[in-house]
C-alpha cells in the first residue's frame, strides 16, 4: 500500500505504522504534518530559520513517541499543535523576557514598518500585527482563525479551558483590529 | 458609532485579513521537506525481527527444547509403540526384577520370539 499526503489513512494510523517501523508512513506523515507544524511556528515566531528548527524539534518528538502512541487518546494534530505552540511560547519568551500574557512594546520601526506593509501586502500585514499580540493571544487566533480549529480543539491543545480560549481569541481581535484599524482605509475597507 | 456596530464592523475587517493569510499560508521550502523525510526515517524505529532462518520447523524445534530433546521424545515414543506391539506382560519379568519384586528369571525373555528371530538374522 503506498500512502501520500492526501491519503485516507488517518494521521493515527500512520502514527501507529511509524511506531513498527513503516517508511512509507514516515514519508507520508512528514508531508501531511510537516507543513502544518512549520505554518504555525512561522506565524508564532516570524522568522523562517527558527521556525524550520522549530519544526525539527517538534517531529522529531512526534516519531520519538510514536512506539508508545495510544490509539483513541488524542488527535494527533492536536498534540502536534500543543508541541509547536508550547515550544514556540517558549521562545518567544526567552527571545522577549516577558510574561505570556504582557503585550510588548511597539517598536516605532515596527509600525512604520506595519504600514508599508498594510499597502501592499495584508497577508504579511496581519503576520506584522500578529507578532505584536502577547504569545498566548496569538496563539489562540492563529489556531482559531487562520488554522481553522474548534475552541475546544485549542482548548486541548492549549490545555486551558474553552471560556479561556474564547477569552483569548477575544483579546488578540480587539488588539489586532485596533492595530490595523486606523490603516484600514488605506486597504479599501472603509466602506465594508 | 454604535459599540456593536464597532465591533462587526472590525471582525468584517478582521475576516477580510485572516482570509488574506489563509490564502497566503507559509509552505515549507521543498528541500527543508526533504530533511525532515530524511530525519523521520532516521528516527524510524527498528521492524521487530523476523522469525529466524528455517522457518516454522526450526521455530517447533527451539519450542520443545533443540534437537537433543527431540531426540529424547522420538525414542521414547518409538519405545512405547514397541511396548504396545510386543505386549505389556512380556515386559513385567523386566519391570518386576528392576524393581526387586522377583527373582530375576535367567532365561526369560520379555522379546517375543519372533522378535529374537528379526534381531538374530541382523
Amino acid at each position: 500500500m503506498a500512502f501520500d499526503a492526501r491519503d485516507d489513512v488517518s494521521d493515527e494510523t500512520l502514527l501507529i505504522l511509524y511506531g513498527k517501523g513503516d517508511g512509507r508512513a514516515a514519508r507520508a506523515l512528514t508531508l501531511r504534518l510537516g507543513p502544518l507544524a512549520y505554518r504555525v511556528a512561522l506565524r508564532m515566531l516570524g522568522d523562517r530559520a527558527e521556525a524550520e528548527d522549530l519544526t525539527q524539534e517538534a517531529l522529531l518528538r512526534l516519531w520519538k513517541i510514536a512506539p508508545d502512541w495510544r490509539r483513541g487518546e488524542a488527535k494527533v494534530s492536536t498534540w502536534l499543535y500543543r508541541v509547536v505552540t508550547n515550544l514556540a511560547t517558549d521562545r518567544l519568551r526567552r527571545r522577549r523576557g516577558v510574561g505570556l500574557d504582557e503585550a510588548p512594546e511597539v517598536p516605532d520601526e515596527t509600525a512604520s514598518a506595519l504600514e508599508r506593509m498594510i499597502e501592499t501586502d495584508r497577508a504579511r500585514a496581519l503576520d506584522l500585527a500578529l507578532a505584536q499580540l502577547p504569545a498566548r493571544q496569538r496563539q489562540a487566533v492563529v489556531l482559531r482563525h487562520l488554522e481553522g480549529m474548534s475552541n475546544p480543539e485549542i482548548a486541548a491543545a492549549m490545555e486551558i479551558g474553552v471560556e479561556a480560549v474564547e477569552s483569548l481569541t477575544s483579546r488578540g481581535k480587539r488588539a489586532l483590529a485596533a492595530l490595523l484599524r486606523d490603516r484600514r482605509e488605506e486597504l479599501g475597507y472603509g466602506h465594508d | 458609532m454604535a459599540m456593536t456596530d464597532k465591533r462587526t464592523d472590525d471582525d468584517r475587517m478582521l475576516e477580510r485579513f485572516f482570509a488574506a493569510a489563509r490564502d497566503a499560508a507559509p509552505v515549507p521550502e521543498p528541500a527543508f521537506l526533504t530533511v525532515l523525510m530524511n530525519e523521520a526515517e532516521a528516527a524510524l524505529p527498528a521492524r521487530p525481527q523476523r522469525r529466524a532462518a528455517g522457518g516454522r520447523f526450526t521455530g517447533w524445534l527451539a519450542l520443545l527444547g533443540g534437537w537433543k530433546a527431540v531426540g529424547g521424545l522420538a525414542t521414547a515414543a518409538v519405545a512405547g509403540l514397541w511396548i504396545g506391539f510386543a505386549g505389556v506382560e512380556r515386559l513385567l519379568p523386566v519391570t518386576d526384577s528392576a524393581a526387586g519384586l522377583v527373582e530375576a528369571d535367567a532365561g526369560s525373555s520379555f522379546l517375543a520370539d519372533s522378535d529374537i528371530l528379526v534381531l538374530a538374522a541382523q
